[in-house]
């Protein structure tokens, strides 16, 4: 605690999405922490290496996605696996997977840059179709291409449950049904996001965690880092970083109350 | 063999995911090509981008067409999906 109190205390205003006060350490969790890089080949006999990469990547994506959900179907949240039918789909996709090899060929660059102007082209489709509710389904399309994207970089999963401490609260800018679905759940104590609304995945999977969550806090992962202390109110929609130590007791002491409160029911 | 079918959406939140999801599940069982249409535009009925992107809202008409010996059945199948609003509202 005493490291803490140097530190600033930041109190961010969003969306409380899913009721009641967490308290814990900030995860940071980045989908697109691993470092991309996009390059032009230097010679056309590479494509057929590139095409076997991107390949590989959607298998390894969907298989991913399978394990998740098979872990999901056991557990009482069924509002993700729909979606996740949907961006298992969106892999085996052959419109999708054509057009990300045609672009590794036809502009000769390599599989992560190909499958960025797929994704550039789904945009400029999506945000063409008038019906509000159907042109947001491209987010669908980020999450696939975000996945796609770690397992070509090779760069190993994020793994919440292997940060081995106790009461994590997960910071992102957006969290997937796939992304919250592989976290260890009984080391999660909250979530707070940069972007969302009540209708969010972060917001559905966490309201059926029944775990505190504030959205729509614009920079967030900005103000954080790994470790930091946090407070999620998901009631108010207020989240302090690095909390005055009063603060941190009394509301250490009002989320116990609460806790108690909801056991006594 | 060729069959085509006009229908009109009747779930009220159109062809999003989960509708398009249904679609193409039911579409892959078939050996014949699936098409859908609208506004004259054509896709492949067993492309979930494709059918996101025409962007069918609640009340559109689309005309659903499949090519192949098992056309009949397909056909019947996917309308009794939409006529059934993908068991949704």
């Amino acid at each position: 605690m005493s490291a803490d109190q140097t530190k600033k205390t930041i109190v961010l205003k969003g969306v409380g999405v899913s009721p009641g006060v967490a308290i814990g350490r900030v995860y940071r969790f980045d989908p697109l922490d691993s470092k991309i890089s996009f390059y032009k080949l230097t010679d056309a006999s590479l494509i057929p290496k590139e095409v076997d990469r991107f390949e590989k990547a959607l298998k390894d994506s969907e298989h991913q996605l399978l394990e998740i959900q098979k872990n999901l179907k056991k557990t009482k949240v069924t509002e993700p696996l729909y979606v996740m039918d949907v961006h298992i789909m969106i892999l085996r996709d052959k419109k999708f997977i054509n057009r990300t090899i045609k672009y590794i060929r036809k502009s000769e660059v390599n599989a992560e840059w190909a499958l960025r102007m797929t994704l550039d082209h789904y945009k400029q489709i999506f945000e063409g179709v008038e019906d509000a509710y159907i042109s947001s389904r491209v987010s669908d399309v980020q999450y696939v291409v975000q996945r796609v994207l770690r397992n070509l970089s090779g760069e190993k999963q994020e793994n919440v449950w292997e940060a081995g401490q106790d009461g994590v609260i997960i910071v992102s800018h957006d969290l997937s049904p796939a992304d919250t679905a592989q976290m260890k759940l009984d080391k999660i104590f909250g979530f707070a996001t940069d972007s969302g609304g009540r209708t969010s995945h972060t917001a559905i999977v966490a309201r059926s965690m029944e775990l505190p969550a504030v959205v729509g806090l614009d920079n967030v992962t900005r103000s954080v880092l790994t470790g930091d202390e946090i407070i999620v109110d998901g009631t108010s929609g207020l989240v302090e970083i690095n909390p005055y130590p009063d603060m941190d007791q009394s509301l250490s002491r009002y989320a116990q109350k609460i806790r108690r409160k909801e056991t006594s029911l | 063999m060729t069959e085509t079918r006009t229908l009109k959406l009747k779930n009220k939140l159109g062809m999003h995911a989960r509708s398009a999801a249904s679609f193409v599940k039911v579409a892959q069982q078939f050996k014949a090509k699936i098409y859908i249409e609208r506004n004259g535009q054509t896709v492949n009925g067993d492309s979930i981008l494709d059918i996101l992107t025409l962007g069918c809202p609640y009340g559109g008409m689309l005309t659903i067409k499949a090519e192949g010996d098992d056309a009949f059945l397909a056909i019947e199948e996917l309308e009794k999906l939409i006529e059934n609003k993908f068991g949704e509202d």
